[in-house]
């Protein structure tokens, strides 16, 4: 076997780009996810019997069964009723959808973090519902949040490369393209790992540096 | 905090790791000088198996029927070179993805993938002689309207990533159209199907293919861009496995057995294959 | 090419390839827990080199993605020069998988044993490895266990994705279904259900075992 890394270099532009539409898909996925997450925590503990039981469902559903397999039922089986997403956009609302029910649980518990003495302490002083999570619960659920939610991006980010599957554009499916095509695929799976590996590295340096300022910032 | 107990324990921690790290060493230099790239008939004979790496999801060269079982025109084809070297056939389903390195790892004896005989490719892996022609054109529905490339404008085109087809319809599809690329057969069958895509790059065989799959459906081709050639694939410098294998087919094209097996599977008579 | 239809015996082909699937789930979860307790030790030991290593590997396995590892494992066989089955070089893959996430999830547990529990040992005159096993491994065992039940969802998705390198299991079942029927939907849905029939009593089975922790344990 001949192993090349003059091939690599070769094809480095072409699996950078594939590098930067993971990036791009994470952070979509990303806001998507947390928009998700607020709209099902908020739905948990605001709205009635019927509609928490179905966020519950839901977030069981997702969390239960491989991503893989809700892109499989997003991008192969919607079509049967009539809905055809394009492989990007399934990737897209597949992954927020994923993130969003694990944000949904995050800000529950960072919401349920704040204890039940500063809620009462803030009724004490008269503070209407939402003043109360404003000025009461909002910071020091987002510092208990942040963490969580910081672990999920790199995660995330790492799980766009099952969007290969579905052929989405990103970094996996470009790598999977030039392997087809060149018949190496060790070194272009070889170079792809090791760009993952930094991407993934990255994140979680700047992750820390940030959440770590930010929370710090706050501290009262 | 380092106690006598725990320099002894990391002494002996050490020459475990050494003694473990010696027999890997050992048990790849053993490993690796043996089959490496010897594989020859004879040893394929002696050994009673033949590995070959196929599809499971291509119809209808390699696909599971209703009773589950393996069936195609690859599949058969392998059936027949296994019978008659006189060994048992051991099916190695592959992907798109590790088809390759399967075959490159000795986990699959040869490869029989609908393979498009390129120079790239052939820089990796050797190729037999052309058991299959992929002939491709546009394809698309009786009531969609493509006479010339210039009718894509405006029109999505599906292709498989990166197979031979990609880098055709990328470069020749007008400016206006879109190329959407999927992973596999199944998936752009899937996509023509679901109305995904309005047209397909693929091969000439595939609107039958299509209109078997959507009962009544009347897909066909609207015009041919290319023709590329199928060849199993197998490791390099293995020339006592290719020589048999050119043989064998050689003679399946002289005698009629592979234009059955092409009537069979693809409801077309055996195109003419040129050698090199 | 025909198109069949959905059958019964449809389902019970799914049902049976579930069985790869958990047996591939459990021998991966046997063999990263092997390689996560030698991980998990290195990584808390008092050496610096032990837990520098430790630390390297599990960073590097856990940054890239499953999918990546499933396919790279064809190139780290060929390295050595041996020879693996589609079983060994899956399952062998997947245990690394499952090693680095486990090491990453026991070393944090034996980190969050009290200090306290140190000093403590240290009074009673025990070397570091009795330490470990008498006083701080046996409360470390007790706080992972949630988390590790948690893991095990998080594997047996993972083997999910073994259907990429043509191996047999649900996922794999599924699509060579939906290439034979095109159901798409409701075959998915079967598969999802199926996951959703092994993960959900262990997810839920972690959460109550985390719930448990909460009340006053007695030492």
């Amino acid at each position: 076997m001949n192993f090349s890394v003059g091939f690599v270099i070769a094809h480095l532009p072409e699996l950078l780009r594939g590098a930067g539409l993971t990036l791009l898909l994470a952070m979509q996925a990303m806001l998507v996810g947390v928009a998700v997450g607020l709209v099902g925590c908020g739905l948990q503990l605001c709205a009635g019997r019927w509609a928490r039981l179905a966020v519950q469902a839901w977030i069981e559903f997702t969390r239960n069964t491989p991503l893989i397999v809700q892109l499989f039922l997003i991008y192969f089986g919607l079509p049967e009723f009539g809905l055809r997403l394009s492989a990007n956009l399934a990737a897209l609302i597949g992954l927020g959808l994923y993130l969003g029910a694990f944000a949904t649980e995050i800000f529950r518990a960072g919401i349920g973090s704040v204890g039940r003495g500063q809620i009462e302490a803030g009724r004490a002083l008269g503070l209407g519902g939402f003043q109360i999570f404003r000025f009461v619960v909002a910071v020091p659920a987002l510092k208990a949040v942040l963490p969580a939610l910081g672990a999920q991006f790199t995660l995330i980010m790492l799980a766009t490369s099952v969007v290969s599957t579905i052929s989405a554009d990103e970094l996996a499916s470009i790598a999977n393209g030039l392997q087809t095509t060149t018949f190496r695929p060790f070194e272009i799976y070889l170079a792809a790992s090791l760009i993952y590996l930094a991407l993934a590295l990255a994140l979680r340096a700047m992750l820390t540096a940030t959440a770590g300022a930010y929370v710090g910032r706050w501290r009262e | 905090m380092k106690t006598s107990l725990s320099i002894g324990k990391a002494a002996r921690a050490v020459r475990a790791a050494a003694l473990a790290l010696g027999l890997a060493a050992a048990a790849a230099v053993a490993g690796g000088g043996g089959g490496a790239s010897a594989l020859t008939i004879a040893e394929i004979q002696k050994r009673g198996t033949l590995a070959v790496g196929l599809s499971d999801v291509s119809p209808p060269y390699a696909t599971k029927n209703e009773k589950m079982e393996h069936v195609g025109l690859e599949v058969e084809l392998a059936e027949m070179i296994a019978k008659t070297l006189g060994v048992k056939l051991r099916i190695v389903i592959v992907t798109a993805a590790n088809r390759v390195a399967c075959l490159l790892t000795d986990c699959a004896d040869i490869l029989i993938y609908g393979l498009t005989i390129t120079p790239e490719r052939a820089t990796q892996v050797w190729f037999s002689q052309p058991y299959a022609v992929n002939a491709s054109g546009i394809i698309a529905a009786k009531g969609t309207a493509i006479a010339s490339l210039d009718d894509l404008v405006g029109k999505r085109v599906g292709v498989i990533r990166a197979a031979f087809g990609d880098p055709v319809i990328t470069e020749k599809a007008p400016r206006g159209a879109t190329v959407q690329r999927f992973d596999d057969m199944s998936g752009l069958l899937q996509a023509m199907l679901a109305g995904h895509v309005d047209a397909i790059f693929e091969n000439t065989l595939i609107p039958g293919v299509l209109n078997t799959m959507r009962r009544g459906g009347d897909f066909e081709t609207k015009f041919v861009m290319t023709a590329g050639y199928w060849g199993i694939a197998m490791r390099q410098d293995r020339e006592n496995l290719r020589q048999w294998i050119n043989s064998y087919l050689f003679t399946i094209k002289t005698d009629g057995k592979l234009d059955a097996l092409h009537r069979k599977y693809l409801n077309v008579p055996m195109p003419a294959l040129p050698t090199f | 090419m025909i198109v069949h239809d959905l059958t019964f015996g449809s389902i019970a082909y799914l049902l049976l390839a579930a069985r790869w699937t958990l047996l591939l789930s459990a021998i991966a979860f046997v063999g990263g827990a092997i390689g996560g307790v030698a991980l998990a030790l290195a990584r808390t030991s008092p050496w610096l080199a032990a837990r520098l290593a430790a630390g390297a590997f599990i960073q590097t396995v856990e940054g890239i993605p499953l999918l990546m590892l499933l396919f790279l494992f064809y190139f780290g066989v060929s390295l050595t020069g041996l020879r693996l089955d589609a079983w060994t070089s899956v399952t062998l893959a997947l245990s690394l998988y499952a090693s680095a996430f486990l090491a990453d999830i026991w070393s944090g547990c034996i980190r969050s044993v009290p200090a306290g529990q140190w000093q403590a040992a240290r009074s009673l005159a025990l070397g570091y490895a009795a330490a470990m096993r008498l006083v701080i491994l046996p409360q470390a065992v007790r706080i992972a266990v949630p988390p590790t039940v948690g893991f095990l969802v998080q594997l047996i998705k993972g083997t999910a994705l073994a259907s990429m390198v043509g191996f047999v299991e649900l996922t794999r079942a599924g699509q060579v279904l939906n290439n034979m029927t095109f159901k798409p939907f409701v075959i998915y849905l079967i598969v999802a259900l199926i996951y959703f029939a092994i993960c959900a009593p262990l997810s839920l089975w972690s959460r109550r075992l985390e719930a448990r922790l909460d009340r006053p344990h007695r030492a």
